[in-house]
């Protein structure tokens, strides 16, 4: 249940908002359908929603001068899944957004909210009264893990369907704060520590999101594994971008595994492997086994064996890398 | 072929246009002016003694109005069956399961209320607890009820025929083990009762989400002290049942108590995760199963041991583990059966009735063990099913008779529709994906004798207009009884849907019906039905005869008339006999009819025939074959259903929409404990306490493609020949898919779910490393030949531990 | 509760305008209030079902601004000025939507609990793709969960209704011996 008197503020200017947002228990607010889930368990305790859907270029899907797509934070994810200008620039980012939770759930959440989401264990995000039957682990504020309490880590796993793409695709961010604009690569997001993920300061939000298209000669995909096709997280998910890969040149690949650790992972032994020129079969093989050994799953979630999560992963990274490899050498050949 | 003009039709449903509006009444739509919110509180320990409660601080709260525990109840217990009675309106001494309701409160609102429970403190002196039935049984281990010796809640002790003989001259012996999960119903409207007490007449009115009022009613009024005629029961729409609203909770007991104590209406509404922690679930069931055959297939034998996790309540526990010894043999003659279970309490939700009540488990087990049979013979599973199928006129070895049977067309028809002889056994792999078939067969019965008043009776009342009004005591959770009842209304006084009305149940108007479980209400409430339309054309025919001059005995209903047999053009229109009887006769037309289980059935509701087990069950038996056809992802181990073929027998389809409707929805329940759902307990804990982690399948998952075949074997005791049509499919639908599994990878899962990493496990397991590369994926010849890895070379006995 | 700067701010009573079937109606709502339960319990549409409350299900579906959302998951105080459309807005009078037409000749109703949520995605759903294949219906209704109907005859009704632009007699004979 979620305690009364919330408030819900909507500024229109980002200064204000970012002062809005440092002040005690203040929570930004897109879709909401994360958060508000959060707040009826009790795991989040916010007195003041920011709402940012009215800020300047948060719903705009935009190609700058340069050509770069911009995504205002507040996009919804439905809006990804329909832009004309994202099937044009970046179509793997559209496919991904379709495989985000349900119709409804696209309807409503946003860009921002799906890259800031909480991570998630089946011994946290439950409501009160079934977390009054076990002692409060570290990502509630206690001192012990139900799955792994050997080091004291938690580990929640970070389940965004959008993160690993736009990881792969080195997308950028314009986190707003409350002394102005600053820049960021995707990956400077998350702080590794599963019990608090992000990095964002106090008062800091995220604005857009910037992706470079794909051009020609570029490739990426996107795979997602989950228990139902609709409405689940992912078990797993794989994200594979490379740049310069069909013209001839050498080729700069970019591998993410979601949905197994606090954070995305990057595998650059894998990207290395195979961004070598002569890469076959082979190296399929001994990447897709890289990757597998990156996935680092514990029994945090249903259906979740950490084994068959780790086989998983090989599993989509054989399939996309392999398809990748076919790519490449079909275009040399 | 039969000439009816509304039975036997794909009539629209009574209730459609209400639903679709959105304008049908729920309990959580009940507003009554001045009503209370409740909310219940609940343990989050597994076994505890209750210490002390406190409530000061929450009844301190303004808004707040009453807090009501287990001590402002009468010391008394309920349950199904006298030895069986071990449940509280809410718990006095200890909790025994995480989530059991302790107490509730009532504030002027839900966020009052919620806030207010919070307030309510309750100490407890935890105890040790135990999960798994078979420590359970142990000595020493924690004991939930003081009556219950190693926890045994109930047994069935079944012996019949010569088990011994038959496992001596049987030319092949197996024996596997098998196990399933606790499933939920999947009921999408959550726990939610409305009621208001009257000090000033000592009654109380309830709306409840509830299929069975009556059988509930009984045990709440018992609960709370009160007379079964001190409540008043008003039906609303049911948001799904499937065996899972007919035990009064925590939340009913509250409501009327918390009434009681503040004079004014109380609705409790459980969230959905209250549901999943508190509510009964299917029982987990372990199996283990022994065959005897001979050669040539013949099924000479079963000695079945079942141990049933019972949760920490009986329920009607004993006859769910009845039920699965009671179709160790059925859909197929088996001379020698004994059966052993023990349905054992555990400090978990309890588990009970639920779409197919007990008999899924044992079918998933006996059904799909008949393939591996049929590999260990070099018989084709279709033959096996073939040569052992009941027919009409047979007499079981448990005392069941089959008084109609289409069980014979319904393999051949499904069979067909998946191509049985070409395809099953053969090599069909693109890529990754791998496809099998496979075959599973039920049946169930049309309703039994449960023990108490068990017949249904229906009203009809016939307005000045012309209009037939019907009430009778058997709620319409959704399946659609109350069109089939209608219809068969419309039929027998030869009207249209448009004349019907039907009004939702309500106690003060009615007679005792035992409710909607069982299969029961086409089969015995359609009966009801019949003989009180037939008094109301005997009162009709008698003032119609006056008036147009003929004996009684020659006037038939057709077509909106009341017209002589042979001579159609002689009669009066419908509301012509109507007007004879109210303005002439000066009678009211109205009358009732009742119909009880048919006489040749055993009563089940008596515990010592439960645990013996001679008898038969019900007047008819409904049957059912389901093909399937599945894909398997041999890399990531998913499982997709491709196709699915349900030949069912059903007497006769009376609405034949509704019949596949429940065709589809018994598939969708199975396919969901087949492969995707799971309520995962650790320490009592329930980690799956939503339909998201509990993984319900949602429309992605439902077969490609659905196909029905209605199998009419006009059934002599069912109306218009018709028999059960409710859950017997769901039986069916467990082992068609772990059978297709067994014939697409060779690979005989025994334990569910049969989900994702299962299936890769076991692929590595029983194929090595590389099993992509293994012949039975890659040389149909090899897979002829080794008929499956794990059918290959079993010996006479063979035994295999539980996962 | 002060205004925290010059943006619009909502005091936990702060009066709203609602848009629903077309209807505008101004009341107070607190912070923490769900569409669902303004919906449900101030404007007493009733017709709006609540299963899970927890984003699971799907029985809360509405039109806000003509995409189908889980009103379970939003506050109302964020939903002033928007266009709401509950079932309720559906028929017109005795005239029923043509997919509540096809709904009732297809069977796709049993316990009818997930029927509002479901005709209001297709509904939705049928205005951006009239003509959709089988699959895209599927992934359409795909966050609504039905355990009566194992969705088949709801695909089969959405369909029907797709197909027939004014409804038509159901498709017996497909599954019919």
């Amino acid at each position: 249940m979620i305690s009364p008197g919330v408030r819900h503020v909507r500024p229109r200017e980002y200064q204000e908002a970012c002062a809005l947002l440092h002040e005690r228990q203040a929570a930004p607010i897109a879709g909401g359908t994360e958060l508000y889930l959060r707040m009826k368990q009790g795991v989040a305790t916010p007195r003041s929603l920011v709402d940012l859907t009215d800020l300047p270029g948060m719903r705009q899907i935009e190609r700058l001068a340069d050509g770069t797509l911009r995504l205002g934070a507040a996009v919804t994810i439905s809006a990804l899944e329909r832009s004309p200008l994202v099937a044009e620039a970046a179509p793997v980012l559209a496919e991904a957004a379709q495989r985000v939770g349900a119709p409804q759930i696209r309807n409503m959440g946003s860009l921002g909210g799906n890259l800031c989401q909480e991570t998630m264990c089946w011994w946290y995000n439950r409501t009160a009264l079934w977390r009054q039957a076990k002692e409060p682990c570290y990502k509630a504020g206690g001192s012990l893990c139900h799955v792994v309490d050997q080091e004291a880590v938690c580990y929640a796993a970070y389940r965004s369907d959008l993160a690993p793409i736009l990881m792969s695709l080195e997308a950028e961010l314009i986190v707003q704060g409350r002394q102005g604009e600053r820049r960021m690569g995707i990956d400077e997001l998350y702080s590794g520590d599963a019990a608090f993920p992000f990095t964002l300061a106090a008062g800091e939000l995220i604005s857009a999101v910037l992706v470079r298209p794909l051009g020609e000669g570029d490739v990426a995909a996107f795979a997602k594994h989950a228990h139902r096709r609709s409405i689940d997280y992912p078990l797993v998910s794989l994200a594979v971008a490379a740049r310069g890969w069909t013209n001839g040149a050498a080729g700069r690949l970019r591998i993410v595994l979601g949905a197994v650790s606090g954070m995305p992972i990057r595998v650059p032994e894998a990207e290395a492997l195979l961004e070598a020129a002569g890469a076959g079969e082979r190296s399929v093989a001994e990447a897709a086994a890289l990757v597998a050994k990156h996935a680092k799953p514990v029994r945090n979630v249903s259906f979740g064996a950490p084994a068959y999560r780790r086989h998983i992963a090989k599993v989509l990274a054989r399939r996309l890398l392999g398809d990748l490899l076919a790519r490449r050498r079909a275009s040399s050949g | 072929m039969r000439a009816y003009r509304v039975v036997g039709q794909r009539v629209a449903r009574i209730d459609a246009r209400e639903k679709v509006t959105g304008h049908a009444l729920y309990a959580d739509d009940v507003i009554l002016p001045g009503m209370l919110y409740g909310k219940v509180i609940r343990s989050p320990h597994a076994h505890a003694r209750i210490v002390h409660i406190d409530a000061g601080a929450a009844l301190r709260r303004r808004g707040v109005k009453a807090v009501v525990t287990g001590r402002d109840f009468p010391d008394v217990k309920f349950g199904f069956t006298k030895p069986t009675q071990d449940r509280r309106a809410l718990p006095i001494d200890k909790v025994r399961y995480i989530g059991e309701g302790v107490a509730a409160v009532a504030a002027t609102d839900k966020d009052l209320a919620a806030e207010a429970a919070d307030l309510v403190r309750i100490d407890y002196e935890e105890l040790p607890a135990v999960f798994d039935p078979e420590e359970a049984m142990k000595p020493g281990a924690p004991r939930l009820h003081e009556h219950a010796e190693n926890n045994v809640s109930a047994i069935c002790r079944f012996n019949f025929g010569d088990i011994e003989e038959a496992f001596r001259v049987a030319d092949h012996v197996r024996e596997d083990s098998f196990s399933t999960q606790a499933i939920m119903h999947g009921y999408l409207e959550p726990f939610a009762i409305v009621a208001r007490y009257e000090v000033v007449t000592d009654r109380a009115t309830l709306w409840a989400a509830k299929q069975s009022p009556y059988i509930i009613y009984r045990n709440l009024a018992r609960g709370l002290g009160m007379k079964p005629s001190q409540l008043r029961i008003i039906q609303p729409h049911v948001g799904g049942g499937f065996g899972g609203k007919h035990e009064p909770f925590d939340l009913d007991f509250s409501a009327v108590m918390l009434s009681k104590m503040t004079g004014k209406p109380v609705k409790i509404t459980c969230d959905m995760e209250e549901v999943f922690l508190s509510a009964y679930r299917r029982h987990p069931m372990r199996i283990r199963l022994a065959v005897a055959a001979r050669r040539d297939g013949t099924l000479l034998g079963y000695r079945c041991r079942l141990i049933a996790d019972g949760g920490a309540y009986a329920g009607v526990g004993h006859m769910s583990i009845y039920l699965a010894g009671a179709f160790l043999s059925l859909p197929f003659k088996v001379p020698n059966l004994r059966y052993d279970a023990d349905r054992v309490y555990t400090n978990k939700p309890f588990s009970g009735a639920l779409r197919g009540h007990g008999i899924p488990q044992m079918r998933f087990a006996a059904e799909s063990q008949l393939d591996a049979l049929g590999r260990d013979l070099g018989l084709d599973p279709l033959d096996i099913r073939m040569r052992n199928r009941v027919r009409q006129g047979d007499k079981l070895a448990n005392g069941f008779v089959v008084t109609s049977c289409g069980l014979t067309e319904s393999l051949e028809l499904a069979a067909e529709a998946v191509d049985w002889t070409h395809t099953h056994g053969t090599l069909r792999r693109r890529g990754a994906k791998v496809r099998g078939i496979g075959l599973g067969c039920g049946s169930l019965s049309s309703g039994s004798r449960m023990g108490g008043h068990d017949a249904s009776t229906a009203v009809i009342r016939v307005h000045e207009d012309g209009k037939v009004h019907l009430l009778h005591g058997s709620p319409d959770v959704g399946q659609g009884s109350n069109t089939v009842l209608a219809q068969i209304l419309a039929e027998e006084l030869g009207l249209t849907m448009d004349d019907i009305q039907t009004t939702l149940q309500d106690s003060d108007f009615l007679i005792f019906d035992p409710g909607t479980y069982g299969s029961r209400v086409t089969f015995t409430t359609g009966a009801a039905v019949r003989t009180a339309a037939a008094e109301i054309r005997r009162q009709l025919f008698e003032a119609v005869s006056k008036e147009i001059e003929c004996a009684p005995g020659d006037l038939i209903c057709k077509e909106g008339r009341i017209v002589v047999r042979g001579n159609e053009d002689r009669g009066v229109s419908f509301l012509h006999g109507v007007r004879l009887c109210y303005y002439k006769e000066t009678k009211p037309l109205m009358a009732h009819g009742s119909a009880t289980p048919a006489e040749f059935t055993a009563h089940f509701g008596d515990p010592k025939q439960l645990t013996s087990g001679y008898g038969n069950l019900s007047g008819s038996y409904s049957f059912t074959t389901q093909g399937s056809e599945v894909e398997v992802d041999l890399e990531t181990g998913e499982i997709s259903v491709l196709h699915f073929a349900s030949a069912h027998d059903c007497g006769y389809p009376i609405n034949p929409t509704l019949v596949e409707g429940q065709l589809d929805g018994s598939v969708a329940g199975g396919l969901g404990q087949a492969l995707f759902e799971n309520l995962e307990t650790v320490d009592g804990l329930l980690l799956t306490p939503n339909f998201t982690d509990y993984g319900l399948p949602t429309s992605m998952e439902s077969p490609q493609r659905s196909e029905h075949f209605h199998i009419e074997t006009d059934d002599q005791f069912g109306p218009y020949g018709a028999k059960e049509s409710g859950e017997g499919t769901q039986i069916s639908t467990l082992p068609s898919i772990v059978n297709a599994i067994y014939d697409a990878t060779g690979i005989w899962f025994r334990h569910l779910p049969i989900t994702p990493d299962k299936v890769v496990k076991a692929l590595q397991e029983t194929y090595g490393a590389n099993y992509l590369d293994h012949p039975f994926f890659n040389d149909p010849a090899a897979r002829r030949r080794s008929g499956g890895a794990d059918g290959r070379g079993n010996g006479r006995s063979r035994r295999e531990e539980r996962a | 509760m002060t205004p925290a700067g010059d943006g619009i701010e909502r005091a936990p009573e702060a009066p709203l305008t609602l848009r629903v079937n077309g209807e505008e109606h101004t009341l107070a709502v607190r912070g923490h209030d769900t569409l669902l339960t303004v919906i449900r319990e101030r404007l007493l549409l009733t017709g709006t079902k609540a299963g899970c409350t927890n984003g699971d299900c799907g029985l809360c579906t509405v039109l806000v601004d003509g995409e189908a959302m889980y009103a379970c998951l939003m506050f109302a105080a964020r939903c002033g000025g928007r266009d709401i459309t509950t079932i309720e807005g559906l028929a017109r009078g005795a005239v029923l939507h043509p997919l509540q037409e096809a709904w009732i000749q297809a069977g796709a109703t049993q316990c009818g609990i997930c029927t509002p949520g479901m005709i209001l995605t297709a509904k939705a759903f049928l205005e951006r793709v009239p003509r959709p294949s089988e699959v895209q219906v599927r992934e359409a209704i795909s966050g609504t969960l039905c355990r009566c109907t194992g969705y088949m005859k709801i695909i089969e009704a959405i369909l029907l209704a797709a197909n027939s632009g004014a409804p038509q007699p159901a498709p017996a004979a497909a599954s019919g011996h």
